[in-house]
């Protein structure tokens, strides 16, 4: 096979942000059509190598870069867009960041007509790698009403169509459910086999460890290669996929109960007919595939979706309840963390937070401190933020709803983008505070493997039903 | 017929219609858009704006000048009322299929009115974002309310997270853009290439050739 290879070159490059330096001394090498991995911890720098490498920082950033940084000996910031990312395909951490137009057949011929396609390839092109996603069905959709696992996946039919030589994913999979997983994971793979080079950073590499070639390290800003004792070590690192163990709830009390309500998206029926109940101060795991309606299932529960059938809240019909007063008693730890923040400073938003808690005595600014610690965020209070990275964000939304203390919390999907030690992390600071503040917690996830033991219950949303599952099998 | 057709006729005849000061005119311009109205198939909610929107400039500017104005008065305040259904009238045969026509227009104006491509598109991201303004200003609200602070319509906050987000929304944009291999100045190719048909000339010019004949007559 014949290719043309392009010839990345990262040399000694150092980047700092204004609010400081970020990565040191980084130098990287991508072997000509090979499968790379990125690791490292949450802030790490990861991201921000991904976006220098795409060209669209120092431009976008503020930032100032130092270092070689080319393509084909040209600097890769002096080469224009639509040549750029005809050889260097990059996709975002955070998908609705990227979209320019309403529906996905639109956002992929915008890329292929700014790349200068033939018109008459292009309908091919796009509906090509529309099914290689499997969103062949949302081609016309307005993307705004995407779940979030469906938008990552545009995102990505949107990268592998560029047909750039190398590609460059940033934790493309991090709301995708394991079926759509493996199916993208098969995409990306027969992209490569075109002989592309390939560069992903992720938390979860099981499903295509024997993919990867070569795992590069970032600590603080500090990039190596893994020697082949590391690397193998890493690659075993893979959380396995256990059975999660929940039990059917029996008669308890209940603060939730459905009676016979449906959901609707549009036309799409999402849930039918279903009656439950969820039993107070529990762990409730949901999963269910991507669009299935699990998140919209939590708007319904605060008010911000409609719905036919009757929802109590603590036996009152929460139709009835006003949305101020019903937020306080249950509220959405959103799935897009910057829908959550309300100011601008980490120090701003933990004030408004604490003073506003149900539990002052529990959140002194001591036993904030410790958890900011904990959770490596605790230098990091001045910081704007929207500046802060994907799994920092994570991290500070969840600290900051734990901190307000509402009694039932509805978690969409906390641990995505999250690396394992901090997955652990969290998770045992959501059990330790739910647990002192009373709380109920219901929460939609992915990451199965790091919730074995944690969840008293376990509902499963598919073909428009859901359903408590577990108990003795 | 192309929008941006449809645009230039009702542009210039909008802009004829400040010069002249007859009421038959208008009417004629408010009857004809009438029937055109009855093949575009409009929904009752449509029909109601039609209606409501002119009401108040409409009688607005009639009752003064009634009342208030001097010298020719009385026919200028028939003239005013009459304007303004026609303008919204004339108006709305352009805006009221936009929705629709949105990408043919947005396709004309890149490829015929060679607009700047940054421009266009910088329009459509506009024109997208439009909708999601509401569904904003409704999450922030309510993300403030679950972390237990209301924030009313009248405070200053609200809107400066609004803006906040707002402003947020255009770095993405630009930085998507650039990310898709948007190039200020660069050629592009396009799917849809704009034909504007000789019938579509051919209307414009025989419209405007009528209207002007209208003209003629001096009509009160
Ligand atoms: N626009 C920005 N301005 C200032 N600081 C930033 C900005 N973006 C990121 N940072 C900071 O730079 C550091 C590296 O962030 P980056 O997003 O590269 O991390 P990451 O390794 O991708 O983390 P994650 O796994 O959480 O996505 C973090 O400490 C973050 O707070
Ligand atoms: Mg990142």
């Amino acid at each position: 096979m014949s290719y043309v290879v392009t010839n990345l070159i990262v040399e000694d490059v150092h980047f700092s942000y204004p609010t400081g330096k970020v990565l040191s001394h980084v130098s990287l090498k991508l072997k000509p059509n090979s499968f790379n991995l990125l690791v490292g911890p949450s802030g790490s720098g990861k991201s921000t190598l991904l976006k220098l490498l795409s060209g669209l920082y120092p431009t976008f950033s503020g930032g100032t870069l130092d270092g070689k940084l080319t393509l084909d000996g040209y600097d890769i910031n002096d080469i224009v867009p639509f040549q750029r990312v005809a050889r260097l395909g990059y996709l975002f951490q955070n998908p609705t960041r990227q979209f320019v137009m309403q529906t996905p057949f639109e956002e992929l011929r915008f890329s292929l007509e700014n790349l200068q396609v033939t018109p008459t390839d292009m309908t091919d092109r796009i509906e090509k790698v529309l099914e290689t996603v499997g969103m062949t069905d949302f081609t016309h959709h307005d993307l705004s009403t995407l779940s979030g696992g469906e938008k990552q996946k545009i995102a990505l039919a949107a990268a592998l169509a560029m047909d750039s030589e190398y590609l460059l994913l940033d934790e493309p999979f991090a709301n995708v459910d394991p079926v759509a997983r493996l199916q993208l994971i098969q995409a990306i793979k027969h992209y490569q086999q075109q002989g592309k080079t390939i560069l992903i950073t992720d938390h979860d590499w099981s499903g295509y460890t024997d993919m990867i070639d070569d795992v590069f390290v970032m600590n603080h800003g500090h990039l190596h290669q893994a020697d082949e004792a590391e690397r193998t070590k890493i690659l075993h690192e893979v959380p396995i996929q256990t059975q999660i163990k929940t039990a059917l709830p029996n008669e308890q009390e209940h603060i939730i109960e459905l009676k016979k309500v449906a959901l609707k998206n549009g036309t799409r029926q999402l849930l039918r007919n279903t009656s439950l109940a969820i039993p107070k101060e529990k762990r409730i795991l949901i999963t269910g595939p991507n669009g299935v309606g699990k998140s919209t299932l939590f708007s319904t529960l605060v008010k911000l979706y409609p719905y036919s059938g009757l929802i109590t809240y603590n036996q009152q019909d929460i139709a009835k309840r006003k949305i101020a007063q019903h937020v306080r008693d249950i509220a959405l730890v959103f799935q897009n963390a910057e829908q959550q923040f309300v100011a601008m400073t980490m120090a701003e938003e933990l004030i408004q937070a604490q003073q506003f808690s149900n539990h002052p005595e529990i959140w002194t600014d001591e036993t904030i401190t410790e958890i900011l610690t904990q959770l490596n965020l605790v230098d990091l209070r001045q910081h704007v933020v929207y500046q802060l990275s994907g799994g920092q964000q994570k991290k500070l939304q969840v600290l900051l709803m734990l901190i307000v203390g509402t009694p039932t919390l509805l978690f969409d999907e906390p641990l995505a983008g999250l690396d394992n030690d901090s997955q652990q992390c969290l998770l045992n600071i959501i059990a330790d505070f739910t647990t002192r503040q009373h709380q109920t917690v219901l929460v939609i996830s992915h990451q199965l493997q790091a919730v074995t033991d944690w969840f008293d219950f376990h509902l499963h949303f598919e073909n428009e039903q859901l359903s408590y599952v577990g108990g003795e099998v | 017929m192309n929008p941006l057709m449809k645009f230039a006729i009702v542009m210039v005849i909008a802009l004829e219609l400040t010069f002249i000061k007859s009421v038959t005119i208008n009417l004629i311009i408010i009857g004809v858009s009438a029937f055109l109205y009855l093949f575009l198939k409009l929904s009752w909610k449509q029909w109601l704006w039609l209606f409501i929107l002119p009401l108040l400039p409409g009688f607005g500017s009639w009752f003064s000048l009634m009342y208030f104005g001097t010298g020719d008065h009385v026919h200028m305040a028939w003239v005013m009322l009459t304007r303004v259904f026609a303008y919204l009238w004339l108006g709305g045969l352009f805006t009221l299929k936009l929705t629709e026509e949105r990408d043919v227009f947005l396709a004309t104006l890149e490829q015929k009115a060679k607009l700047s491509a940054t421009f266009v598109y910088a329009l459509v991201g506009v024109l997208n974002f439009m909708p999601a303004v509401n569904q904003q200003i409704k999450t922030i609200r309510v993300a403030s309310q679950m972390r237990g602070q209301t924030l009313h319509i009248w405070q200053a906050q609200l809107y400066f997270k609004a803006i906040l987000s707002a402003i947020r929304w255009s770095q993405n944009l630009a930085e998507g853009m650039v990310s898709h291999g948007f190039t200020e100045g660069a050629p592009r190719t396009h799917l849809q290439v704009v034909s504007i048909a000789k019938r579509d000339w051919l209307i414009l010019i025989i419209i405007l050739i009528a209207f002007q004949l209208l003209l003629i007559p001096n009509w009160y």
